[in-house]
């Protein structure tokens, strides 16, 4: 299966699937929710009856600057009712974006991952049209009862079921947040030496080298996004909580089929660029902050399309590597 | 005077006789011709040489100084500032904590001094060796005057801060044997510091130097005359009157611009690599003398010179001496368009003309005159040049002014005094005391008084004391003459006091108003009380009680109240809480915690793929 193949595949099973991007959606508005709870409620004790508010509802600019510095940096006692952002939640996203991440993953891989075997199975997918392929060793050893395999769903795996979901959330509950905490300081190692590096050349070497650094830069983080979404896809469809097992059958699926990969993530990061596009550059400028029932309309708008955007990412990740 | 020598040729040795004639000519003619604007008290003529390979200065010094004092004076005080960089353990070098290095090193030695009817000197080297002092046979009486020659050789350091070379750039600044300021019975010069700058009495400069053919070169006041040597040498001929010091440039990759403002001429010294700064310098430096200009009093030089420094010599860019400032790239063009620096760099030194080249402050002693003065003055030019609130930056909806950056800078920091030697600050300290805190304490005087009265202020104070050395008294008393009223609060509580403020309105209901000073400066202000029917009330609180109420049982109910509602306050450390209202303002409210909720989905999202 071609990389473009595997995007049109993933499209069509997040649009049969909605139910997924409903679910993710939902708790990721809940969480925001829930970490903006506080602070909104200290901004409106803090700032709510100052006219000052509308300044820095206008959005950001010197003002804010200044006065958000003016409440880190003043004395103590000229805090009180100084702008101040709400940093509290920071650690809370953290937080919970590592466990809900941790715990959603292996039900909406696993979503997909079935749809592609029933499609296989049944053939009416589109996907199994384009591209049926054989099955790998480890989907025909899990799908024959080894220990960690999959529980087949049978001919009705192109509904959406709940309790297959929650099953695939939990069964993977435990490895992808080991998975999840090591990958994220691996992220963090990799971005501090691959972005020190590229500082310390372009300075030594001159400013035109940032026209490579910058690209190769952008490449290298494309690899690790693929690698990392790719083990979660090949532990699920492998049907193993083995990380490292799933990060070996990650590392040599990307490189022996780079072109393929290449060919998903282009066009599903592209899609994700013009969301954002349009988003930033499109959408906000023409709207009035303060009109903020329809700034939040757009926003949740966004958020949704994002969410899906990233879903055809993985759902087509699953058709790939199925394929 | 040291010439290089060659084994010449029938025909070099003509070109030298020829050349010879030529150098003897230019000498005999009279330096240009105008009325002196200030009696020299501190003149110099330098005969140098410079050795490009070597990085060396040899050089001939006649210094002459006029007794205006009504004391005698028994000995000569000289600056030998390159010794600041002869080891690591010099003032200057241990306040740095950093720079110094074998390819840094520099010094400056003085040998045959000697009164020029040939009676000998001795010169001594006092505290670290950045001053010396010359005993004199007899003191110099009230009226008379005494003229030192002496020899020097000194080696330039690879620039790191203002002066010294860059490949084959040179900035030479601090670079000759240069007297102090005798000043209430005593010298006043102090060992080189390294947040200090520089002091000087007014004088005429006559200043030859020799160098190879290629170089071009800039320096204070204008040439006059340049004889090629035909050995690969040359000799240029500089004079200037009524300055403080001389400063030269010199490169072999020089490339000229010129304009012409208001009779001035001003050349921009640049390098082909910065070419694409030509007009924007040039733009900015005439904005600069044209404001500065209608505000303060004209220019009264022909020429002002704008150098360029390469990008390995950024340590010699942003400096200003007299008719001479150097200005530098810091960023590239694209960085250039998105923050004005360049154009900042050059409006502020360019200021220094006439807040420090003309208005001789000590600098060493309160540091905050020179560059508070010419910084506020640069805020105001910034704006008038490139509009109110994008004079800083600019890119697309971004905007900074140049003052915000200032006010911005001084809030971070501002248990800082204004006034104190420059030593007594350290690094940060420096910053705040002698550049962002006067341009905000200043920018509120502007405010409170008014910009017309300001700028009477100013316009006063740098007419009545153009070439002289004012102090921060002297400005005060100017200040509250002009005025006609006390302004303790700026020059107690400002200048010399660390003390801060922040107004705030801390409570109100229907009936009353609390408002409360919160820190030890106390500026009189103004609270203006909106009421439930519309109209407004503006009370005038003089800040001397931490809180005051306001009361109106006869009034609609109050709606809101704003202390310091025009925000004259530059200096108030946060207005945020300026204003309360008794109204819950639920949509801007709701604004901010959608823009919240938004931030927080995109980082659940880009962290946890949800």
């Amino acid at each position: 299966m071609n990389g473009w193949t595997a995007f049109r595949v993933g499209l069509s099973r997040v649009l049969r699937y909605r139910q997924v991007l409903v679910i993710l959606f939902a708790v990721n508005l809940l969480g925001a929710l829930a970490l903006a709870l506080l602070p909104a409620l200290d901004l409106a004790a803090g700032l709510g009856h100052r006219p000052a508010i509308r300044q820095a509802a206008d959005g950001i600019d010197v003002w804010l600057v200044i006065e958000t510095l003016a409440s880190w940096s003043a004395d103590e006692t000229f805090r009180q009712g100084a702008v101040s952002p709400g940093l509290a939640p920071a650690a809370g996203v953290a937080l919970l974006a590592w466990l809900s991440g941790a715990f959603l993953n292996g039900g909406v891989l696993l979503t997909y991952a079935e749809d592609g075997r029933s499609s296989n199975k049944a053939g009416p997918d589109p996907s199994a049209r384009i591209s049926p392929g054989p099955r790998t060793a480890p989907q025909a050893k899990a799908s024959v009862g080894a220990p960690g395999a999959l529980p087949s769903n049978g001919p009705n795996a192109r509904r959406f079921h709940w309790r297959r979901f929650l099953w695939g959330c939990w069964h993977w509950f435990g490895a992808f947040l080991l998975l999840g905490a090591v990958q994220a300081v691996a992220s963090v190692v990799l971005f501090v030496l691959l972005v020190g590096g590229a500082m310390g050349t372009v300075a030594a070497a001159g400013g035109w080298l940032t026209w490579v650094v910058v690209p190769l830069l952008m490449l290298v983080a494309i690899l690790w996004l693929a690698l990392t979404e790719c083990t979660r896809i090949v532990a699920v469809v492998e049907g193993t909580r083995n990380v490292l097992r799933a990060f070996g059958g990650a590392m040599r699926f990307v490189l022996r089929h780079l072109p393929s990969v290449a060919g998903l993530y282009g066009p599903a990061l592209l899609l994700l660029g013009l969301i954002h596009a349009l988003y930033r550059w499109g959408v906000m400028p023409c709207l009035p902050l303060g009109w903020w029932p329809l700034v939040l309309v757009v926003q949740q708008a966004t958020i949704a399309a994002r969410l899906g955007a990233r879903l055809v990412r993985l759902a087509g990740g699953v058709a790939l590597v199925q394929a | 005077m040291q010439s290089p020598t060659h084994p010449h040729s029938s025909h070099t040795h003509a070109t030298l006789l020829l050349a010879s004639c030529f150098l003897a000519f230019f000498y005999l003619l009279p330096p240009p011709a105008h009325a002196s604007l200030t009696p020299p008290i501190a003149s110099y003529t330098l005969d140098v040489t410079l050795d490009v390979e070597a990085k060396t200065l040899t050089g001939h010094e006649v210094a002459t100084y006029v007794n205006t004092t009504a004391e005698p004076i028994p000995d000569l005080v000289f600056h030998l500032y390159l010794n600041a960089f002869r080891s690591a353990d010099t003032i200057y070098m241990r306040e740095i904590g950093h720079g110094w290095g074998p390819g840094r090193t520099a010094w400056i030695t003085v040998t045959d001094v000697r009164l020029t009817n040939g009676t000998p000197l001795t010169l001594e080297e006092v505290e670290d060796g950045t001053l010396a002092r010359a005993e004199l046979p007899t003191p110099v009486a009230p009226g008379e005057t005494v003229a030192v020659e002496m020899d020097f050789e000194a080696q330039l350091p690879q620039v790191f801060t203002r002066t010294g070379y860059a490949g084959d750039f040179f900035m030479l600044g601090q670079w000759f044997p240069k007297l102090g300021v005798w000043q209430d019975g005593a010298w006043n010069a102090y060992a080189f510091h390294a947040n200090a700058e520089f002091y000087a009495d007014f004088g005429t400069y006559d200043v030859t130097i020799t160098l190879p053919s290629s170089y071009v070169t800039g320096g204070t006041g204008l040439p006059v005359s340049k004889v090629d040597h035909g050995d690969g040498t040359q000799t240029v001929h500089y004079h200037a009157e009524d300055v403080i010091d001389f400063a030269w440039t010199a490169s072999p990759h020089f490339q000229e611009a010129t304009r012409q403002v208001d009779g001035v001429e001003i050349l921009y010294l640049y390098l082909p690599e910065h070419a694409w700064t030509v007009e924007r310098v040039l733009d900015a430096a005439e904005a600069a003398v044209d404001h500065y200009g209608r505000w303060y009093g004209p220019y009264p030089y022909t020429r002002l010179t704008v150098v360029d420094v390469p990008n390995g010599g950024q340590g010699a860019g942003g400096m200003e001496y007299p008719t001479l400032v150097t200005a530098g790239t810091l960023i590239g063009p694209a960085g250039a368009r998105a923050a004005r620096l360049l154009e900042v760099v050059v409006v502020h030194e360019i200021g220094h003309q006439w807040w420090q080249s003309m208005v001789a402050f000590n600098e060493a002693e309160e540091p905050w005159l020179d560059e508070g003065f010419t910084d506020y003055s640069a805020v105001r030019a910034m704006a008038a040049a490139y509009t109110d609130d994008a004079s800083f930056v600019d890119i697309g909806k971004v905007e900074m002014s140049y003052l915000d950056m200032r006010r911005a800078e001084y809030i971070s920091n501002p248990r800082v005094p204004m006034y104190g030697r420059a030593w007594e600050f350290d690094g940060r300290d420096y910053q705040t005391g002698a550049y962002s805190k006067p341009v905000v304490a200043l920018s509120t005087l502007e405010r409170v008084l008014g910009e017309e009265m300001m700028l009477d202020v100013m316009r006063t104070f740098f007419q009545r004391h153009q070439f002289g050395h004012p102090t921060t008294e002297d400005f005060r008393a100017v200040t509250e003459e002009v005025c006609d009223q006390d302004l303790a609060w700026f020059f107690d509580g400002l200048v010399y006091g660390d003390g801060v403020l922040n107004y705030a309105v801390t409570d109100l209901d229907a009936r009353s108003v609390t408002v409360a000073r919160q820190g030890d400066v106390i500026i009189p202000t103004e609270v203006e009380i909106t009421f439930a029917d519309g109209s407004a009330v503006v009370e005038w609180w003089d800040g001397a009680d931490a809180e005051a109420t306001f009361t109106y049982p006869n009034h609609p109910p109050v709606r809101s109240a704003d202390v310091d509602p025009e925000r004259k306050l530059m200096v108030d450390l946060g207005w945020a809480d300026n204003g309360l209202s008794r109204r819950l303002e639920v949509s801007p409210w709701l604004a901010l915690v959608t823009r919240l909720l938004y931030n927080l989905q995109s980082a659940l999202l880009a962290l946890g793929g949800l």
